[in-house]
């Protein structure tokens, strides 16, 4: 009786978490479809009271978020693609390239995480100001053409790999990009996949750069857009809500798919 | 027995010493990247710091270390880096309450409790920039939600992003939304991991929950603990999007950081790229130190298994 | 000083235009300075409204673009609020990337004209040959753009506060929206009765400098001296600090505290919906926001004028204005900047403008045409506060570059006082720091 007891406090206690952890989505959900005025200052604004796309349409005419959201997913495949390139062939070369202190290699690449983008970011500004790529989507992406991290992670990866394979591999003739991507990756892949995703999410995710370096709303990627259209659609309250839920859609997409490789990738890093 | 190891190479192979060529073709585009875009404008940033801008935004020669003397002798300084410390110990020591509030429980394999470990995902499916704004409409002055709820139970408007009593806290809740599905994810990783016998050797009466908890559990989990003191703390002196999105530093600079003076000065309508130098060498040696200190000191608290 | 500053700029406008009109003189007999054409001109509108006021300001911009003849075509940009706005431009200064054309704030006016970045818009050569007049600009609208006699910029929108009401909750604690109070500590005193009967808080409004400034021009008190920075001679002090002002804000200290007035902080927008919402009787506000609320309300809305307490007092009118940043531009993008100028400031479309909003308009034909055919209440009463108000320093507003930092400090100020701090003490403090800030901002423009 007793544990049925505790059982029942335990779900309660942890359906109001649940609760409480969803009420911000909910609550811009329901503003965002209800009919004007989105929010009503009473209690009201906890439940769903109506519909209408009319803030749907606000927004799309504030901002050009679909253009905004396709300058994110350009950047996103382009910052990803170059990052997990450039990861792997580093990580290979570092454990594969015969150096005699390939630790000091990596050191190098690691030195870059204790320097944050946000110490450096005016500096970096500036770069991007003289090369005249002010305002375009290359500059958002083109400091990020590295991670560290998915150096790390893969380079501790490619460590485990079978010497005798790799024996064989060259004893057979293959050189290093054969034996990269006929070998290595396919057996690595979920590392691969991990380092993608964390890179995915950190280029969607971008703030602090994109706001420095974009400045029409047709360049701007959609973290950015999302914030200005909320500050200009001012009293117009409705349309920043549903820009919000436009915002979501993709990454809540991407969640639900990519929940498991989610779960690995931060806990790869901290489980000794 | 074949001995396959490199050492049986016979010595005609073994002419090539260091790295081969690929290897260093393989390296030079994250090199390249790393030099332009980290070593190089750390460079930059420390002889930017030495630079002064008049009050139009043009560059106006070589100053020494005059901007360091200003932001030293400036009390707007010292306040902000009040700021900034109160935020980064309020918020890791919130993210570690509060996720292990949830962790724990849900880490008792319960049926059904896999619907409330999905629940917990939900603040990672939405970004940084979307849930401060959510937020932002939540904590609306006198409409907003939380003013609405505040006012049904009997108190008045708070002013939760207007009164400079109550903005850090705000903007602290908001940054563990925001990282309980990061957080909760990891400590249930480690609390999944402890071996279930461990419990079953000890007193496994209910009564005896926070005893069991802090002398079996806590320490169990120390290294993921250690972890998460490790990354949130860094990431919150690196906290720039929820408060741009929230307060943009205010009410009356109560909520800004060292990042948003970084960027004030910068962006904010000076252009006074010396100051904002000087205070990102400052952020970058506070950062530094944490990682310093916290692997020197924490890790010797750290139980390895 | 200034003034060198200003020959500066002038005499290099005046060599350009000089040049310009040999120019022109070969195409044909032309007695104004004229620019060619040459294709069809696209330029960049850095804007910094929200709302219904950016619908109605685009609804403008796209009105230009498809019915000029000039083959210009006007890309507007919101940039943030005019704090923002003109940040980005200190950034751009740098790169060499300012736009031609920006929405600027009428308290960074000073700072606008003391950056020569700008150019006067009747010293722009047009497309016609026909330069801008500044002539049509209703007075008290062009206070604020106005230096050693000559207009600096085109006044956009022209915003002048107002009480904003609901009828039926006035009504309801016995008071009469025809008979209006006379200083704002009776206002406050409204809004403590309409709490005290009805339970609804009487009046809401944000927390933000500008209301200091407005109850100091009521009691024509000029805000900075001498004369508001509108002589010759640049602001030098802030001396807006009396008994009266003090008395107001300590008034507002304990109606804040009763629940009488709403406490919304800083947010204008949070005050706007909190009033439509109607979860407060009154609304001070800028005269734009009729717009806004009258969208989102449920409830008809009607205003009166702000309460003028001494004879030569006035809310002051301030708003936005339209910059010409000429400074690394064309002349052809200069003359196509000056052409929407001149359509913006234009009757039709000033009307417009405040039918569609509540800014009033800064052109005096459209300003009188309205006077006579307009007959909604909450509209009369803006288009009569303006034609109303004294022609004084006081409701000129204070002028000077600082202003913009100087308002930051008197903003902590009402915060704190908002928190209960003593009031005398905190408008005092940010009189002072707001004079070092004016002293030091001299200095450096001289410097």
């Amino acid at each position: 009786m007793r544990k049925s007891l505790a059982h029942a406090a335990l779900f309660g206690y942890l359906a109001i978490v649940a609760l409480i952890v969803i009420l911000p989505l909910a609550y811009v959900l329901f503003g965002s479809i209800r009919p004007t005025p989105a929010v009503t200052g009473t209690l009201w604004d906890l439940v769903p009271t109506g519909f209408t796309w009319e803030h749907f349409a606000s927004a799309f005419e504030r901002a050009p978020l679909l253009r905004q959201m396709l300058n994110s997913a350009l950047v996103v495949i382009a910052q990803t693609g170059l990052q997990v390139l450039t990861s792997v062939l580093a990580a290979y070369a570092i454990v594969f390239g015969g150096f005699r202190r390939p630790g000091l290699i990596l050191g190098l690449y690691l030195v870059t995480m204790m320097i944050p983008n946000e110490a450096t970011v005016v500096a970096n500004y500036l770069t991007i100001r003289q090369l005249g790529l002010f305002d375009t989507l290359v500059a958002v992406f083109i400091p990020f053409a590295a991670s560290a991290y998915s150096i790390f992670l893969l380079r501790q990866s490619f460590l485990s790999f079978p010497t005798e394979i790799k024996e064989a591999a060259t004893v057979d003739g293959a050189g290093p990009m054969r034996f990269l991507f006929r070998f290595l990756l396919p057996l690595t892949k979920p590392t691969v996949m991990t380092v993608t995703l964390v890179s995915a999410i950190a280029a969607w995710n971008g703030y602090l750069w994109p706001l420095l370096v974009t400045e029409s709303p047709a360049a701007r990627t959609v973290q950015v857009g999302v914030k200005t259209l909320f500050d200009e659609a001012d009293t117009d309250f409705g349309a920043g809500l549903a820009g919000l839920i436009v915002v979501s859609i993709p990454t809540i997409i991407l969640v639900i798919v990519g929940q498991r490789f989610l779960a690995r990738g931060l806990t790869e890093g901290a489980v000794k | 027995m074949v001995d396959t190891s490199a050492r049986s190479v016979p010595s005609i192979r073994r002419r090539r010493r260091g790295p081969r060529v690929w290897a260093l073709l393989f390296l030079a585009p994250s090199v390249i990247a790393i030099f332009s875009f980290d070593y190089w404008p750390l460079l930059r940033t420390g002889f930017l710091s030495t630079q002064s801008t008049n009050l139009f935004g043009q560059p106006s020669g070589f100053v020494g270390a005059d901007n360091f003397v200003a932001m030293i002798e400036d009390a707007d300084f010292w306040k902000t880096l009040g700021i900034t410390v109160t935020f980064m110990v309020g918020s890791v020591v919130s993210k570690v309450v509060v996720g292990l509030a949830i962790a724990l429980p849900l880490s008792q394999r319960l049926r059904g409790t896999s619907v409330f470990r999905a629940s917990v995902l939900i603040p990672m499916a939405v970004s940084t920039a979307v849930a401060g704004l959510a937020f932002r409409a939540l904590m609306t002055p006198s409409t907003g939600l939380f003013d609405v709820i505040a006012n049904a139970v009997g108190g008045s408007n708070v002013g939760w992003l207007t009164s400079t009593n109550v903005s850090l806290l705000s903007v602290i809740v908001v940054d563990v939304w925001t990282a309980l599905g990061f957080t909760v994810l990891l400590l249930l990783a480690a609390l999944d991991s402890i071996d279930r016998q461990v419990f079953e050797a000890a007193d496994v009466d209910g009564a005896r929950f926070w005893r069991r908890t802090t002398s079996i559990t806590l320490p169990l989990i120390t290294p993921t603990l250690f972890f998460i003191v490790v990354t949130q703390s860094i990431q919150a002196l690196r906290e720039f999007t929820i408060i741009n999105v929230l307060t943009g530093g205010g009410p009356a600079d109560s909520t800004r950081t060292l990042v948003i003076d970084i960027y004030d000065a910068a962006f904010g309508g000076t252009a006074d790229y010396g100051a904002s130098s000087a205070r990102s060498l400052i952020l970058l040696v506070l950062i530094l130190a944490l990682t310093a200190i916290q692997f020197g000191v924490l890790e010797r608290r750290v139980n390895y298994r | 000083m200034t003034h060198s500053r200003r020959g500066v700029v002038a005499g290099v406008a005046l060599a350009a235009t000089a040049s310009l009109i040999f120019a022109g003189c070969s195409a044909g007999p032309q007695s104004e300075a004229t620019v060619d054409a040459d294709g069809p001109v696209a330029i960049d509108f850095w804007y910094s409204v929200g709302g219904p006021a950016a619908d109605a300001l685009l609804k403008q911009v796209d009105a230009f673009n498809s019915s000029n003849d000039v083959d210009v075509t006007i890309t507007p940009i919101f940039q943030g609020d005019y704090v923002e706005t003109t940040a980005k431009l200190t950034n751009a200064v740098q790169s060499g990337d300012t736009p031609v054309l920006l929405q600027g704030g009428d308290t960074f006016s000073a700072y606008l004209h003391d950056s020569g970045l700008a150019t006067a818009p009747e010293k722009i050569a047009t497309f016609d040959g026909e330069p801008y007049h500044g002539d049509r600009v209703v007075d008290a609208a062009a206070n604020y753009y106005t230096f050693d006699g000559e207009l600096w910029a085109v006044p956009l929108m022209v915003s002048q506060p107002a009480v904003f009401f609901d009828a039926a909750k006035i009504e309801a604690a016995g008071l009469d929206g025809d008979n209006p109070p006379t200083s704002i500590d009776e206002l406050f005193d409204w809004a403590d009765e309409i709490f005290a009967a009805t339970g609804t808080p009487g009046l809401v409004f944000h927390q933000n400098e500008w209301w200091n400034e407005q109850f100091a021009a009521l009691d024509n008190v000029e805000y900075c001296t001498p004369d508001n920075g509108l002589g010759t001679e640049p602001a030098t002090a802030f001396n807006f600090v009396n008994d009266d002002l003090v008395a107001v804000w300590t008034h507002f200290q304990k109606s804040l505290e009763s629940g009488a007035i709403v406490n919304v902080g800083s947010d204008g927008v949070a005050a706007q919906n909190a009033f439509s919402v109607g979860q407060a009787a009154m609304l001070l506000a800028s005269s734009a926001s009729l717009g806004t609320t009258t969208a989102a309300a449920d409830f008809d809305i009607n205003a009166f004028a702000l309460p003028v307490k001494t004879d030569g007092g006035g809310a002051v009118p301030g708003g936005s204005a339209l910059w010409v940043l000429g400074e690394g531009h064309s002349d052809s993008e200069k003359a196509a900047a000056i052409e929407f100028a001149q359509f913006m400031g234009s009757s039709d479309v000033q009307q417009q403008i405040f039918e569609d909003t509540g800014y009033l308009p800064s052109n005096q034909d459209a300003l009188d045409e309205l006077l006579s055919s307009e007959t909604d209440q909450p509209k009369l009463a803006l288009l009569d506060q303006l034609t109303n108000t004294a022609k004084t320093p006081a409701t000129g507003g204070c002028h000077s570059g600082a202003f913009g930092q100087a308002r930051a400090d008197v903003r902590s100020a009402i915060e704190a006082i908002a928190g209960g701090a003593d009031v005398k003490a905190a408008l005092e403090t940010a009189q002072s720091k707001g004079t070092d800030q004016l002293v030091a901002y001299n200095e450096r423009v001289d410097g």
